[in-house]
């Protein structure tokens, strides 16, 4: 019974915990130039979320060491050095963007503006890291994320045609209004959402952190298998709510105020109240989870002691990584940078480091040294190896279409 | 020995020069650039209709519905810059700048006084009427731009 309880809370938590500031707007902004012509993308990244996640979960198991002391062995110092400049500062870019998506989310509940705001979430997130136990702090969160599932009310409540978006699910194609660069572009925005590496940073520390071995692999899977595509169902919600209210007006989303509109329209205050406690979780456990990562990334590439499970003062460095990366990204919101242009950014950059974890990952799951028997099976590999071209594609032709699309203006 | 000096040297004058004068383009191009700020200035006029219709039917507390107008009125700033730093290829492109200037200012009127509205200054009905013609007339001239970008 505990056992089972243990199992649904994971998996609640990993719904919960699937969305943040990056799925929130890539979502929307999608969903109001696009409908639901590229709700596949999200099928694909679910996939390869799951995919990734259980294998840098079944590595941390297995072999006992987190993604990046695992880098720093396979590929050696110089070239895992290059991976980690390139995903501590895609990282801390997408801490920036958290962190300034609680500053808005709380702007819509007080009207007091973001960079009033934009201290206080940094303080808060660092309270949080510095004295809160890594279960409470991942389950607290997870749980009050579950809310945005108000939108996939919404979707019910705003009564569409749903032939319509069927149409558009499962028959894709490039709107008149928009060319087939800008579609492409947003694919890689909305994939690179979906695949965040930070995810897989926390995932295999957090695997640490909670002292997983080879007999917590079943649960930790379930987790995954069953937790990250209700995930993705509730950012098809997102894309399908803007679709349905924003795209037959010719409104572009840009702000964070726009993407809850529809659920006001659909349900009231009430679901507003929800929502919007469902963007202040998530978007504050994703701020957790980031300037955690920032700290892992670092720490793990330099052996230094890390985690959560140690005292602070056992883990200087750790902790003093986390508090200059949260001081950086207050200090980048703090010049009025838009938070919305932070997030559509780090998504793409996202997808374009997204080979430097992935690729490592993959070739540690496969070694018998490191796992065992535990090593990737042949369908496992199968599916790696088409997400490894999917990937590397989608990296290399991000920076190209972000030229020629004008960042997807 | 001059002229290999003196061609490149206008070469690069003739660079800088278009830079120094800013942008210009042809018509087709000009209806390109501003039915782009003219379809960011309509969604911020949409959006406003949408949240002050949410707040009229108690949907919405003020509170949203001020965040959503303000960056509404953000949009405007950005469309009303788009449009006046453009300079027209043409007397065809300078008239739609003109009239898609005009347009925009009309709509950030409409949009700032929908927003005194939601704190509680101003008629609602008269907010209502100036938000749709203001739609409206953002409407006719992207239709407008459109045709003549091709699109």
């Amino acid at each position: 019974m505990k056992r089972l309880l243990g199992v649904a809370l994971g998996i609640l938590t990993a719904i919960g915990g699937f969305l943040d500031i990056g799925d929130l707007v890539t979502n929307a902004v999608v969903g109001s130039r696009f409908g639901l012509t590229l709700a596949w993308v999200v099928l694909v990244g679910v996939v390869g979320i799951c995919l990734f996640a259980q294998m840098s979960g079944r590595v941390a198991a297995v072999s006992g060491r987190a993604t990046f002391e695992i880098i720093r062995e396979r590929l050696g110092p110089r070239t895992a050095g290059a991976n980690l400049v390139a995903s501590f500062l895609i990282n801390l870019l997408t801490l920036t963007a958290e962190v300034g998506g609680i500053a808005l989310a709380l702007q819509l509940a007080s009207s007091v503006e973001p960079r009033l705001w934009i201290p206080v979430a940094g303080l808060a997130v660092w309270l949080v890291i510095w004295r809160t136990k890594f279960s409470v702090m991942e389950n607290v969160t997870g749980l009050l994320g579950l809310t945005l599932v108000v939108f996939a009310v919404a979707v019910f409540l705003l009564g569409p045609d749903w032939a319509s978006l069927g149409s558009q699910a499962l028959s894709p194609t490039v709107p008149a209004e928009e060319g087939a660069a800008s579609y492409w572009y947003y694919a890689i925005a909305l994939f690179g959402a979906a695949m965040t590496p930070y995810e897989v940073f926390f995932f295999s520390s957090g695997a640490r952190e909670e002292r997983w071995t080879a007999k917590d692999i079943a649960e930790s899977r379930i987790n995954v298998l069953v937790g990250f595509p209700f995930g993705g169902v509730l950012s098809v919600a997102i894309a399908a709510c803007a679709a349905i209210v924003f795209l037959p007006q010719a409104i572009e989303v840009s702000s964070l105020s726009q993407i809850v509109l529809p659920v006001a329209l659909a349900g009231g205050k009430l679901a507003l109240a929800v929502v919007i406690v469902g963007i202040v979780a998530a978007t504050f456990g994703a701020a957790l989870e980031t300037g955690l990562s920032s700290g892992y990334t670092l720490a793990q590439f330099f052996g230094w002691s890390w985690g959560k499970f140690r005292r602070p003062a056992q883990a200087a460095r750790f902790h003093l990584t986390m508090i200059v990366a949260m001081l950086v990204a207050v200090g980048v919101l703090m010049t009025s940078v838009d938070p919305i242009r932070v997030t559509e950014f780090s998504v793409v950059f996202s997808a374009i480091a997204l080979p430097l974890t992935y690729l490592p990952i993959l070739l540690v799951a496969n070694d018998p040294e490191y796992m065992g028997e535990h090593v990737n099976g042949r369908a496992t590999n199968a599916l790696a190896l088409v997400y490894l071209v999917v990937i590397v594609v989608a990296s290399l032709a991000a920076i190209p279409l972000m030229i020629v699309t004008g960042a997807g203006s | 020995m001059l002229r290999t000096r003196v061609v490149p040297a206008l070469a690069a004058l003739a660079l800088v020069s278009g830079c120094a004068v800013g942008s210009s383009s042809a018509p087709t191009s000009d209806a390109a650039t501003l039915g782009g700020a003219v379809a960011e200035a309509t969604s911020a006029v949409e959006t406003t209709r949408l949240a002050a219709r949410l707040l009229r039917t108690d949907r919405a507390p003020a509170t949203v519905v001020d965040t959503a107008i303000d960056d509404s009125v953000h949009v405007l700033a950005d469309a009303s810059f788009a449009i006046s730093t453009l300079v027209p290829g043409g007397p065809r492109g300078a008239a739609w700048r003109d009239e898609a200037l005009d347009a925009v200012s009309e709509a950030t009127v409409a949009v700032t006084r929908a927003r005194d509205w939601a704190n509680g200054v101003g008629d609602g009905a008269r907010v209502r009427g100036d938000l749709d013609a203001s739609a409206q007339r953002l409407d006719d001239l992207g239709s407008e731009l459109d045709a003549a970008a091709g699109r």
